[in-house]
């Protein structure tokens, strides 16, 4: 089964699974750890582009870390280069207290260049600068804990320079090895108005010139599971202790629901608080705005909704982290305020997030190892060897997929 | 409730036109039914009704809801059942003889009586095609959101209630229920009846092909039809749209007394309402459902991309239009007379026109005693107040779409064309399958 599954500010996955009659020079670049798979949306033969032409075509790039026998290769992301699944990567060995940067601030010292990307401070495996506003202010103090990778670090910095709960700092890593920081409705336009429509297959066409732009997602079967697991009536930010005048004193900052909806067993409204813990912030705002933020994420249903699509390539209608209609309406897939017009029938979506997508590998897309000679990257075409993979994509939308025991929101913000 | 002939039966839609006979071998086992004969010529079918019939049975497979209504014009046998797609046996000569062996297996849900049709309905006041607010005020204090469960239905009600105004309507198909009330309920409801399988498609949407080009149309069953792109209809016993050649379409309408006041309304491109002549060349179904039927036409070849989707509700007395084109141009619509070729230039005066709030209406009645009108959620000329030689409108903007309803308010009616333009104006998605009563 070769495909790769690509999530939204996380590292994800990927997996190629080889014919047995592949040629053993292929088969044994398999040891070549942490080469870089490529993977793009047509196959361009090695011989009639130079690689980096070819990387810069890639749909999919993904670090080759497992294998199993020689013909199933895998491996996560690019993201795992900034902190993996547990936690290496460029780590802090000492701590850091109080230090005050800008979020980002070109050549300057500031927290994305400095503590995420590393420079001049052993680098970030490679990842650099993407699409980062500039700006020398404003600054916020922070403190950099023993065993913080940079991904740790990215995370906190988009936590605490967001000032909007419904448009905060995110960031995602491009196929050419980039790391691209702004708020939501930048990095993915869509987040305002949404440019695709998931609707069951047979239930609605989009070909006709109204210059919408509205492209059909038509999709084979729905999935939904939702829970209230983790809302919350608000959520408190405790910590760190620190010495003020000489009397200990720990930061605190509280963010509150604005409307409860739900009540308890006597009919008051229900009490579900969170605490969690930071030792990041500098001050009793500081942690006011981190529990607004987590706060922010925990006042909804946690909705997953899971369908399988029929098309080539996720590319065609956006990416992960893209806002997409989706429509239902007997699954409850519905929203009565949006009304969009397919064609001449008036639908009503509801808008959700593609938090993952897990896309096989077609007969059409080019499969490419990059990998170092010792002195420079080579670039190995394994497209011919690949078994390609028919079977519909499964796209995530809504909150992220519950997966057993890893899901529960940690309590070190 | 019609009555079937002797000896022949349906199976869901098929055999409400053409005939089916019923098969020489069905094998039970509890509820599963086992079917098996042949359909065609040597039973005295004409080749090309041997040829829909077979099409029609194919369609089975491609149903949008798989619960279907069956009868034997037996109480003991007929009910609500779930069809597994049909196996059809051809051989080289089948579609020449018009001969073909086929076997279905049907599986009884439950009776009819244990069954209740359940449609959700979900709906808002109708925008733009670019999603903006009408352009004539029209708010949710005017608009009608309504709902029509067809012909026969029994206990029904909306959200567990009976609503506050309510009416029936009399056409083709017998007489047809339609509900509706103040507080717009029927923007986010769902309406609940029983109906006998007799009565399940009466008043119902529909899609019809006439593909031996002689008038003779029918039903087409699933998502997909022959293209025969200036001879479909779509229908609900009270209004029907044709299709027509060039860029028309005839719309007529059954008070229960015939089909009557039949107009075509040709497609314009400009200002003078000078006719846009394209050959249409594609026709397609976007749904087939009876509580919406919808297709759409594609017109000229090339680069350019002009199609008109037709939509039509169950119980509606208007269509809904939408002409989307990749050419920006001043669209609209017109009364012409279908006899007389080319059609002439300008405005015409097929039928004096008097506008209304959103659209335009004729002045009088005609001689059936019915009376047509036009309406669009965008800025039309002309605009109200005003009269005109003819029932037209068009678009002082060039753009690329023009959403329009089309409609004929029967003189025998209580309702008035303002009463219908406003359900015009409530733009409704509604989905319905039998659940267990």
């Amino acid at each position: 089964m070769s495909s790769f599954t690509e999530k939204l500010m996380a590292p994800g996955s990927w997996q190629l699974d080889f014919d047995p009659a592949t040629p053993s020079d292929i088969l044994d670049l398999s040891a070549l750890a942490f080469s870089r798979i490529v993977i793009t949306p047509a196959h361009i033969p090695a011989t009639d582009a130079d690689p980096d032409e070819i990387v810069a075509q890639a749909r999919y790039v993904g670090l080759l870390r497992e294998r199993t026998g020689r013909t199933r290769w895998g491996g996560p992301g690019l993201a795992a280069l900034l902190g993996d699944e547990d936690g290496k990567g460029n780590t802090f060995a000492a701590a850091a207290d109080d230090v005050d940067l800008p979020k980002y601030d070109g050549g300057n010292p500031s927290w994305i260049l400095t503590k995420v990307l590393r420079d001049a401070g052993g680098g970030a495996n490679g990842i650099t600068a993407g699409d980062i506003t500039s700006t020398g202010t404003p600054s916020k103090e922070g403190n950099i804990e023993v065993g913080d990778t940079p991904r740790d670090t990215l995370e906190w910095v988009c936590r605490v320079f967001s000032g909007d709960k419904t448009n905060p700092q995110e960031w995602r890593i491009n196929p050419d090895g980039t790391l691209d920081q702004r708020n939501k409705e930048t990095l993915w336009p869509t987040a305002v108005t949404p440019t695709a429509i998931a609707v069951r297959q047979g239930g609605a066409s989009t070909h006709i010139a109204d210059g919408s732009g509205l492209k059909l997602i038509p999709v084979v079967s729905f999935g939904t599971e939702g829970d209230w697991d983790d809302w919350s009536s608000a959520t408190m930010a405790v910590g760190p202790e620190v010495e003020l005048f000489g009397t200990p004193y720990t930061f605190t900052g509280r963010d509150e629901i604005a409307d409860n909806p739900f009540v308890d067993i006597a009919g008051d409204p229900l009490v579900m608080e969170r605490v969690v813990e930071t030792n990041k912030s500098k001050s009793n705002a500081d942690n006011e705005d981190i529990a607004a933020r987590i706060q922010g994420r925990h006042e909804n249903e946690s909705r997953h909704i899971d369908f399988t699509v029929d098309l080539f390539d996720l590319a065609e209608v956006g990416q992960v982290g893209d806002t997409i209609w989706v429509f239902d309406l007997l699954d409850g897939l519905t929203n009565r305020s949006n009304l969009i017009w397919l064609a001449a029938e008036p639908v009503f979506p509801l808008a959700a997030r593609i938090v993952e997508a897990t896309s096989p590998v077609r007969d059409g897309h080019g499969a490419y190892l990059l990998w170092w000679t010792g002195s420079t990257f080579e670039l190995t075409d394994v497209t011919d060897y690949v078994r390609p993979d028919d079977r519909p994509m499964r796209v995530g939308v809504g909150d992220p997929k519950r997966l057993l025991g890893l899901s529960r929101p940690s309590r070190r913000a | 409730m019609t009555d079937l002939a002797p000896g022949t039966m349906t199976i869901g839609p098929v055999g409400l036109d053409v005939p089916l006979r019923v098969p020489d071998e069905g094998q039970w086992r509890g509820e599963q039914v086992t079917i098996s004969g042949s359909l065609g010529a040597e039973q005295g079918y004409s080749l090309a009704d041997s040829r829909t019939l077979r099409s029609q049975f194919q369609g089975l497979g491609s149903l949008a809801q798989k619960i279907i209504p069956v009868r034997w014009g037996l109480d003991d046998v007929d009910g609500f059942y779930a069809v597994d797609p049909p196996e059809i046996k051809t051989d080289g000569g089948s579609f020449t003889h018009g001969v073909f062996d086929f076997s279905v297996r049907l599986t009884r849900v439950r009776t009819w009586q244990q069954l209740v049709q359940q449609e959700r309905v979900i709906g808002a006041l109708r925008s733009k095609p670019t999603g903006a607010v009408n352009a004539h005020g029209v708010s949710t204090t005017n608009t009608i959101a309504w709902h029509s469960p067809g012909v026969g239905a029994l206990g029904y009600l909306v959200d567990g209630e009976t609503l506050s105004d309510g009416d029936t309507i009399d056409t083709g198909d017998g007489s047809v229920t339609l509900v509706w009330d103040s507080a717009e309920t029927l923007f986010n409801a769902t309406a609940k009846w029983q109906v006998r399988p007799d009565d399940f498609y009466l008043g119902g949407a529909r899609i019809l092909v006439d593909e031996q080009h002689d008038g003779t149309f029918r039903r087409v069953v699933g998502d997909q039809m022959s293209n025969h792109p200036g001879h479909w209809a779509i229908s609900n016993g009270r209004l029907t749209v044709q299709g027509a050649a060039d860029c028309r379409i005839k719309v007529g309408i059954n008070d229960g007394t015939g089909w009557a006041s039949w107009k075509t309304f040709q497609v314009t491109y400009d200002e003078a309402l000078n006719a846009f002549t394209a050959e249409p060349s594609i026709v397609r179904v976007v749904r087939n459902t009876p509580e919406r039927a919808a297709v759409r036409v594609v017109f000229g070849t090339g680069s350019a991309l002009t199609t008109l989707d037709v939509a039509l509700r169950r119980g509606a007395s208007y269509a809904e239009c939408l002409l989307s084109s990749s050419g920006t141009v001043n669209w609209g619509v017109k009364l012409i007379d279908p006899d007389v070729s080319p059609v002439p230039v300008g405005w015409g005066a097929i039928e004096p026109g008097t506008t209304h709030v959103a659209g335009i209406h004729a002045t009088s009645y005609d001689p059936d005693g019915n009376k047509v009108f036009l309406a669009s959620p965008q800025v039309i000329e002309p605009a109200h107040p005003d009269t005109c030689a003819n029932v037209g409108l068009y678009l002082p903007g060039t753009t690329r779409q023009l959403a329009w309803g089309v409609g004929i308010e029967a003189g025998v009616d209580i309702d008035t064309f303002t009463d219908h333009v406003w359900r015009y104006f409530a733009a409704q998605h509604g989905h319905s399958r039998p659940v267990i009563a």
